[in-house]
This record gives C-alpha cells, sequence and structure tokens, in this order.
C-alpha cells in the first residue's frame, strides 16, 4: 500500500513539476514592464522594454535615471551596457550575486534559464492560502547547481499554476519570497503578468514587476542578440 | 650585608638574575608588540573606517553591511554648523562609499569604492607615505589598493571601468586611469579598495550633492562620550569606532586582560630560580645562621637578610632586563616588524608593519611586579632560615 501511495505521490508531483518547467518555456517574447522597488521609506520606479528568445534576452531600461541602460543574455552570460562610458561590461563571478537594477531580484535569478530543471519533489501537500486549497509541493535541488537548496511551491490545483515560492538555503534559511499575483493566458499556456519579489534579508524591502504589455512567439531578429547591437 | 652575600657565588647569582632579566625583556617585549598591534589596528579602524566618530543616517547604520548608496545624508551643511559648537573637535572629513565592480577587459573584482576629499585625506590616510607607485592625483584618475592591483595585474596608466550601484537604485558606470597604487597597511582594504575624488564618486552614483558619512577627528579621546551626548540630530546617529568595532572591541579588552596574566605568569615562573638559589643560599650557610643566631640576630633579622637578597637578586635582573625591552621596543618602533606574509589574507583591520609601543611605564610596571613577586617568593626561604634555631643548625654540620 505504502509503495503504491509513493508511486501514485511521486508520478502526480513530477508531472506536476515537469507541467510548471513546460509552461515556463517561451520561444520568442516582445515584452514591457514597470518595477516598483521599496526599499524601506523609498520607492522607485523603473520601466524596461526587451525582447527574448530561446534563454537569451535583451532587457533596455527606459525611466529617466536608467536611461539606456541596456542588458543582453547570451547563453551563459550576462553583458551590461553603461551609455554614460559607451562601454559593455560582462557580469561574472560574485557579481551575479547582485542586485539587479537594486531590485529584489539578482543576476543570478534572472539567468536562469529553465531553474526548475534542478529540482526533485520531496513531498507535496493540500494547503489553504486565502479560502483557496493549493498544492504545497517541497523541491530540492539534487545537482548541487541550483542558487537555492530548496522551494516551497504553492501550485493552483486547477491549472497548475505557481501562486507563491518560497526559496531556501540549504540550512533551511528562508530567504526569498515570490508571490505571482496575475498570469495571462495566451493560447494554451499562463504567464505571469505581476509578481513580488521579497528578498527577506533585507528589511522592509520588495519589488514588484507589472507586465504591461507581452507578446508571445513573435519574430525576433537575431542581430539583438549580438553585442554590437547593445552600443546601438 | 644582604647585598654582599650576592657575590658570594658569583655565577650562580649571574643565572638566577638572568632568568629574571629574561622576564623583564620578554614583558615589556611583548607588552610593547601587544600594544602596538592592537594600536596599529585601532589606527586603521579610526583613519579608514570610523574616525573616532562617524556621522551618518539611521538607515545607513541599519544596513551598513550592504554599504546603502541612497542613505546618504541630503543636507551635510547642518551637520557641519552643529560640529563647530565643538570646541575639542579637530577637524572632519566627509566620504561617499559604495561597494561596485572593477574591470579591467573581461576580468572584474568586487571592490569597496572610497570617494574622499583628497585635500582633507591627505592627513589621516597618510597616502603621500602610502603611494607604493604613480601619483596622489585624483582629479581623473584612481587609486587602487596594492593587492587588488597585483590581483588584476593593474599598472599605473592602465584604463579601468567601475560600476556601482546609483543612489537611485540604477546602475553607472566610470572610466578612469589608474594614477597610483597604494599599500593601504591592512589586507582587507589593501585586496579591494579604489579611492577616487569625491566629485567623480558622486558622477558614478549619481547624486547632486550629499555624503555618506563624516568622520569627526577629537582633540582628546575622552571626550567621544560627551560629544556622542551632545550631537542631537533628527534622524542622524553619531557612533564611536568603538561601536563600530563590535564584538571585536571586547576581544580586545579580553586579550589585554589575558596578556597582563601572561606577565604575571612569566615572572612567577622566572622567580622559581630565586627560590631555588635562596634555599640552597640557606642551606649552605647553616653553620653561619646558627652562629649569628647564637651571637644574638634575631629572627627577623635573618628573615630580612634572606628575603632582601632574593628580592635584589630578583630585581636587579628584572631592571636589567625590563630596561633592555624597552630600548628593544623603541628600535622596533623605529624600524617596524613587517608581518605583511603573515596577515596578508585577513578579513580584519590587522596592520602589515606592527611598531611596538615603548611606554616607559611598562618598564616601571614590570619591575615592579618582579620586585613585588621576587620579595614574597624570597619569603619562602627566608622564613625557613627564620624558623631555624642554632641547635638545629649546629647539629646539621
Amino acid at each position: 500500500m505504502k509503495a503504491l501511495i509513493l508511486i501514485i505521490f511521486t508520478i502526480n508531483a513530477d508531472e506536476i513539476l515537469k507541467k510548471l518547467r513546460e509552461d515556463r518555456k517561451i520561444e520568442s517574447s516582445r515584452f514591457y514592464a514597470k518595477i516598483e522597488i521599496v526599499k524601506g521609506k523609498r520607492t522607485l520606479f523603473k520601466e524596461f522594454e526587451g525582447y527574448s528568445k530561446g534563454s537569451d534576452f535583451y532587457i533596455v531600461f527606459k525611466n529617466p535615471e536608467d536611461k539606456d541602460v541596456k542588458y543582453l543574455k547570451i547563453k551563459n552570460d550576462l553583458f551590461i551596457y553603461i551609455p554614460d562610458i559607451d562601454d559593455i561590461v560582462r557580469i561574472s563571478g560574485d557579481m551575479l550575486k547582485q542586485s539587479f537594477m537594486g531590485t529584489d531580484l539578482s543576476y543570478e535569478d534572472l539567468m536562469q534559464e529553465d531553474p526548475l530543471r534542478y529540482y526533485k519533489p520531496l513531498n507535496i501537500k493540500d494547503t489553504v492560502i486565502n479560502s483557496d486549497t493549493l498544492y504545497l509541493m517541497e523541491i530540492v535541488d539534487t545537482t548541487k547547481k541550483a542558487p537555492y537548496f530548496s522551494i516551497n511551491l504553492f501550485i493552483d490545483k486547477k491549472n497548475i499554476l505557481i501562486k507563491k515560492e518560497e526559496l531556501f538555503t540549504k540550512n533551511r534559511r528562508k530567504i526569498k519570497e515570490v508571490q505571482i499575483l496575475d498570469y495571462k493566458k495566451i493560447g494554451e499556456k499562463f504567464y505571469p503578468l505581476i509578481y513580488i519579489m521579497r528578498d527577506l534579508r533585507l528589511k522592509n524591502s520588495y519589488t514588484k514587476v507589472v507586465f504591461k504589455e507581452i507578446e508571445i512567439g513573435i519574430k525576433v531578429k537575431d542581430d539583438i542578440f549580438k553585442l554590437e547591437y547593445l552600443r546601438k | 650585608m644582604a647585598f654582599r652575600n650576592l657575590f658570594r657565588n658569583k655565577r650562580r647569582s649571574f643565572l638566577t638574575s638572568l632568568s629574571l632579566l629574561v622576564a623583564g625583556f620578554v614583558v615589556v617585549v611583548l607588552h610593547g608588540y601587544v600594544t602596538g598591534f592592537l594600536k596599529g589596528m585601532k589606527e586603521n579602524i579610526i583613519n579608514w573606517m570610523s574616525g573616532h566618530i562617524i556621522i551618518a543616517k539611521e538607515e545607513y547604520f541599519s544596513r551598513k553591511f550592504f554599504v546603502p548608496q541612497e542613505e546618504y545624508l541630503e543636507n551635510p551643511y547642518l551637520i557641519k554648523e552643529k560640529l563647530k559648537e565643538f570646541k575639542y573637535v579637530s577637524f572632519y572629513t566627509e566620504r561617499l562609499k559604495s561597494m561596485g565592480i572593477i574591470f579591467k577587459k573581461d576580468i572584474n573584482k568586487p571592490v569597496l569604492i572610497f570617494g574622499i576629499d583628497s585635500e582633507k585625506e591627505r592627513r589621516i590616510l597618510e597616502i603621500d607615505r602610502k603611494i607604493v607607485s604613480g601619483t596622489y592625483d585624483l582629479k581623473e584618475g584612481v587609486l587602487l589598493g596594492k593587492e587588488l592591483s597585483k590581483s588584476l595585474d593593474l599598472n599605473i596608466g592602465d584604463t579601468v571601468v567601475i560600476i556601482s550601484k546609483t543612489v537611485l537604485g540604477g546602475l553607472n558606470g566610470i572610466k578612469m586611469k589608474v594614477n597610483g597604487i597604494v599599500n593601504v597597511g591592512f589586507s582587507e582594504f589593501d585586496k579591494k579598495v579604489v579611492i577616487i575624488s569625491i566629485s567623480n564618486m558622486r558622477r558614478l552614483l549619481k547624486m547632486p550633492e550629499g555624503v555618506h558619512e563624516i568622520l569627526v577627528f577629537l582633540k582628546d579621546e575622552n571626550k567621544i562620550k560627551d560629544f556622542k551626548k551632545n550631537f542631537k540630530l533628527n534622524g542622524i546617529t553619531a557612533r564611536d569606532y568603538v561601536q563600530e568595532l563590535g564584538s571585536f572591541s571586547y576581544y580586545f579588552k579580553l586579550a589585554n586582560n589575558i596578556y597582563y596574566f601572561i606577565y604575571i605568569l612569566i615572572i612567577i615562573l622566572a622567580t622559581f630560580t630565586v627560590i631555588n638559589t635562596m634555599t640552597v643560599a640557606v642551606f649552605e650557610r647553616l653553620r653561619e645562621i646558627g652562629t649569628l643566631k647564637a651571637l644574638g640576630m634575631r629572627d627577623l633579622e635573618i628573615f630580612l637578610l634572606f628575603g632582601i637578597e632574593g628580592t635584589i637578586l630578583g630585581t636587579f635582573g628584572g631592571i636589567i632586563g625590563a630596561f633592555f625591552g624597552w630600548f628593544v621596543n623603541i628600535f622596533l618602533n623605529f624600524k617596524g616588524i613587517n608581518m605583511e606574509s603573515a596577515v596578508r589574507g585577513m578579513s580584519i583591520a590587522v596592520p602589515y608593519v606592527i611598531r611596538p609601543t615603548a611606554n616607559f611605564y611598562v618598564v616601571i610596571f614590570a619591575i615592579f611586579l618582579i620586585t613585588v613577586i621576587c620579595s614574597i617568593v624570597s619569603m619562602i626561604p627566608a622564613f625557613y632560615a627564620k624558623r631555624l634555631t642554632p641547635q638545629e643548625t649546629l647539629r646539621e654540620i
């Protein structure tokens, strides 16, 4: 009986995880988003637009303070174009752990391509949040390559969508929390539209990202994902 | 008589004195080294990190570990005006700080960027003295820590890109030439410090005005408490360097106390030779003690005879050793002990060059301690000699 339950659980949890990973795969996209960054008493607003193709992306900031700061991810490399010095730098090593433009996201978070691939489900159970019954699935990094050791995923049962993620270190310290407040259905898939990320190591800090425009599966020029394009 | 007895067995007296000489020497030199080491650390912390007092926003202190660029003092003029009220303020300097990344082509390193007023800081950071190569010119260039420049293979004239988070939460960079390489004097900063002018730092952080910290230096360190008590500005905090040290300040105090215990232990160990010598002397002079007592010398006089002899024996060596240690400290203070290879990599402000202190009061302290301990231990054989009766001593012959 126990073995049967274990098999049922494994299939169920594995399938959910597989679906979540599938949903995150985007062939290409164009997006325009606004960010609200709250750090204690200060609130900052930023805007950016960009394109993605496979795991690569290109972002250009539009708000006056960061106008024309551009990010380009090509495979495993992340480049920044800084307009004030008209130069491009490559982000690597320790700097990947730094905050992305003052948000609660790190460059590492930003760079993750299919981040759930490192994890295997440890357990799954029902939980209730705001009178909604959700799956609470704990997944653990089995490859030692993920930036977070384990994640608690709160999953909407109906559409199998992540509502909330709690990210833990190896010693079970919760360091980040992501709440996805809204999704947009495009075709058969749902795409996160509004989410809030909190770095729990910082007091009174959160980052809210709102995708104002999002187009999926559009044709994106290859030129965009070349270093020379950053200087344009 | 006690003094003359010292010369009865010159070699033995010399060896006994020598052990106290070594003890006195070790105590003075060790004290000089330990206080020199702690003083060096304190100076590094005061000059590079906190001044006697560091003034910043409350929020800046609460997240100081993350170097929060956005928590700057928008109006430092108010603080500067307030500082005029304190007559014991010697001078102050304003600084901007940020964590950033330095790039030399594709290689990069995390750095701590200091935006300073080059003229004011000339006195505090003693950069002129610490420049290893290049010049102290911050107008269009940067100064780098020696280890940092080595790790990036940077030389004078090379161009570097420094990027940092701006006060608006964005990202910015500056491209500058390396104008100088500085031996900061301790590894923690030597491997990560980049020094630029305050105006270039403002350009990097995209801030029109303001500073992160105001470092205040007092004429008299004892006025720190008074300053903190009377410095009151809304939302602005003044912290002293001990607070900046955090738990390290307790370790410093603890280390000092432990060393005092060690000094006493060294002297006690050395004085065993005095007990040994004086006990042998008592047994050698049994006939003499008996005769003196038979002639009417009182017990107290016998006690004092051996007690004083032991005390002189130890103190004499102790005085020479303490003075010798003092001269060595004066020499080492001038010359410095280079510990760079040993302390490189340490993440606290341990100085590369330790300059032992040469305080005369330590010599007095060591001599006093040796005299007291020697006189106490000399009482043991002296007390034995005092208790002997003429009959007992004559029976031993």
